[in-house]
């Protein structure tokens, strides 16, 4: 039996792109501006997931990468009048280049201790940005070469960002580990030993992961920033950025390209019910956590493969995860 | 002579450091268990410890033994009933389970505290000093090295020669292998996180009086605990404590020369130290 899903991923992706490049004259100016948001997040999220669920690498550190791409973006177009959508493939090198000049360090770490270090570079960087008059320190920088741009034009551009980062944060990503360099992942995630064995390059091939996921983090931060023209080292820096990434990927489903979808939802619903709350609705989203781990710590997604054996995108490979719930 | 009392004072500062990673490192080396929340834990102990004050007899130094014990049990309590739960090959869903744990303890803290930076009343000892060859020292940061010191010696000892010490090294070396003996791995674990979340516990409290706190503190803490334990080698007691006092140090001399640099070269020194040994200063010895 030929399995039609690639085919029908690949509908889907062509009539999703239609969509998307529709929205803009269809949805109006405020409507797009929380879609932007979504995206964003969305692709944080994501970027997390294919980190800790594909190339088997847990960072607590993430908002350094969002904050990387934004500054980025931010100085080199308000110093050089460079027009910041054009900078954006440029945050996602910056971004890649800065996770691959931090792995030989943070590579020599494992598990937990891998993922507060990246932590420690992330307050590391806010506190040196914090202190820079070049960067705007404590109040940070706004975005000026828009200011003379039509507005309409500024906010279509960074609709049509945010959505290609959507975009390949679920096709690229169903394609990417479908792709033999996916597999490999999976190989090096799984078991390094005999992933070794059959003649991959453990290092090489976690190496890459790490500054793609970093580098897409980057691009993302470099998106969300210049739709809000402000960038702040304590926002952009901020941890709360990893918890919220951290709820969104646990509670759909680590290692699934579905479940983060379904995470951002929840989590874009829970803050509107929510958003009064401040502090309350934050432990809501850490208790969630909590929950998910005693429960099962494949999250919603994987429970639900599990009791129906749905699998949209039919990409999902065993992690580490799944062995002790197999039977 | 301002730079050798600087450094004096980073040794005081960096003792207490060394506490603070010792109860991170402690369930490390016995579980390989990080407990993420270790950080949001200190500073919860800080509260208790100002809730506490106004009830402790002789001297406001003593709340850290209630403070203690409550964390003890409150360490067996989670340990048993929640992390246990979720401990296997796999060490992920322990690490965002206690990260889940972190998220819910500091919101609480600021809903209940507020956001106010708070610290806890000793009395005259903050202010008090004596002179050594010239250098003027407070008498708190001293004793507070002292109870540090002794904390380390007292675990190190009892580590090596009570029946319960033998008990837990022989589960850290291989919980499996000590069930054939008779021994409830889970149980040990219990005591161990007890015994890790009462040590950090009275870190918090020393830290406290020292210094300020606030509910967001536990973010710096769980870094502080988390550098020393990798500069000291994953695990090593001593070399722990030498990692305690090279953070204390850099960040005092940091400050003294750049003021509003607050952690930054202190993290900067652990980056360099991974770098130059990547097994810490442990691994650096051992070779």
């Amino acid at each position: 039996m030929t399995d039609l899903r690639p085919k029908l991923v690949a509908l889907a992706a062509a009539l999703a792109a239609a969509a998307l490049i529709a929205a803009p004259h269809v949805a109006g100016e405020g409507n797009l501006r929380y879609v932007v948001e979504i995206f964003c997040v969305f692709a944080f999220a994501q970027s997390w997931n294919f980190l800790a669920g594909y190339v088997g690498l847990m960072s607590f550190g993430q908002q350094l990468f969002i904050g990387l791409g934004a500054y980025f973006v931010f100085t080199i177009s308000n110093t050089l009048g460079v027009n910041p959508f054009l900078m954006v493939p440029l945050a996602f090198v910056f971004s890649g280049a800065f996770a691959a000049l931090i792995s030989p360090l943070v590579f020599r770490l494992r598990d937990a201790y891998f993922a507060i270090s990246i932590w420690v570079i992330a307050e590391i960087v806010r506190l040196f940005i914090a202190q820079r008059d070049i960067f705007g320190s404590v109040s940070g920088l706004p975005l000026i070469a828009t200011r003379g741009m039509d507005r309409g034009l500024v906010s279509m551009w960074t609709f049509y960002l945010a959505a290609l980062l959507a975009f390949l944060a679920v096709f690229g990503l169903y394609y990417l580990a479908r792709s033999r360099f996916g597999l490999a992942l999976a190989a090096v995630r799984d078991n390094e030993d005999t992933a070794a064995s059959i003649g991959i390059n453990v290092w090489w091939t976690r190496f890459a992961g790490f500054v793609i996921g970093c580098g897409f983090t980057g691009a993302a931060g470099a998106v969300y920033y210049m739709s809000v023209f402000q960038v702040q080292p304590g926002g952009a820096f901020d941890p709360n950025w990893m918890v919220i990434m951290l709820f969104i990927v646990i509670i759909g489903g680590v290692g699934t390209v579905e479940g983060p979808i379904l995470g951002t939802a929840i989590y874009f619903l829970l803050r509107a019910f929510f958003s009064g709350t401040g502090n309350l609705y934050l432990m809501l989203l850490g208790a969630a956590a909590i929950a998910v781990m005693m429960v099962s710590s494949r999250g919603i997604w994987g429970v639900f493969h599990d009791r129906t054996g749905i699998d949209l995108f039919g990409v999902r490979r065993a992690s580490g995860m799944d062995t002790e719930h197999k039977g | 002579m301002i730079w050798v009392e600087t450094v004096v004072n980073g040794m005081l500062l960096g003792g207490l450091y060394a506490l603070v990673g010792l109860g991170l490192g402690y369930a490390f080396g016995v579980m390989k268990i990080v407990n993420v929340a270790q950080g949001d834990f200190i500073v919860a102990a800080a509260f208790l410890g100002v809730f506490l004050v106004p009830w402790t007899p002789v001297h406001p130094l003593l709340v850290i033994v209630p403070v203690a014990i409550v964390s003890f049990v409150f360490g067996i309590i989670l340990q048993r009933t929640m992390i246990n739960r979720v401990l296997g090959q796999d060490q992920i869903p322990q690490i965002l389970l206690t990260f889940g744990m972190a998220i819910v303890l500091r919101n609480a803290m600021v809903e209940i505290y507020g956001a106010n930076s708070q610290s806890i009343d000793v009395g005259n000892l903050r202010f008090m000093g004596f002179d050594v060859l010239g250098l003027r020292l407070g008498v708190l940061p001293v004793v507070i090295l002292g109870i540090a010191v002794a904390l380390f010696a007292a675990l190190h000892l009892w580590m090596r020669h009570s029946r319960m010490g033998r008990i837990i090294r022989a589960t850290a070396d291989d919980h499996q292998v000590v069930q054939l003996s008779g021994v409830n791995y889970r149980r040990v674990y219990g005591i161990a996180m007890g015994i890790a979340l009462a040590l950090s516990a009275v870190a918090g409290v020393l830290l406290a009086m020292r210094g300020s706190f606030t509910p967001y503190s536990g973010a710096d803490r769980l870094l502080i605990a988390f550098e020393v334990v990798v500069i000291g080698g994953l695990g090593s007691f001593w070399g722990m404590f030498a990692g305690g006092l090279i953070l204390g140090v850099t960040q005092l001399v940091a400050l003294k020369l750049d003021p509003s640099s607050g952690l930054m070269w202190g993290h900067l020194m652990f980056l360099v130290i991974l770098f130059l040994s990547p097994n810490g200063i442990a691994g650096l010895v051992r070779r």
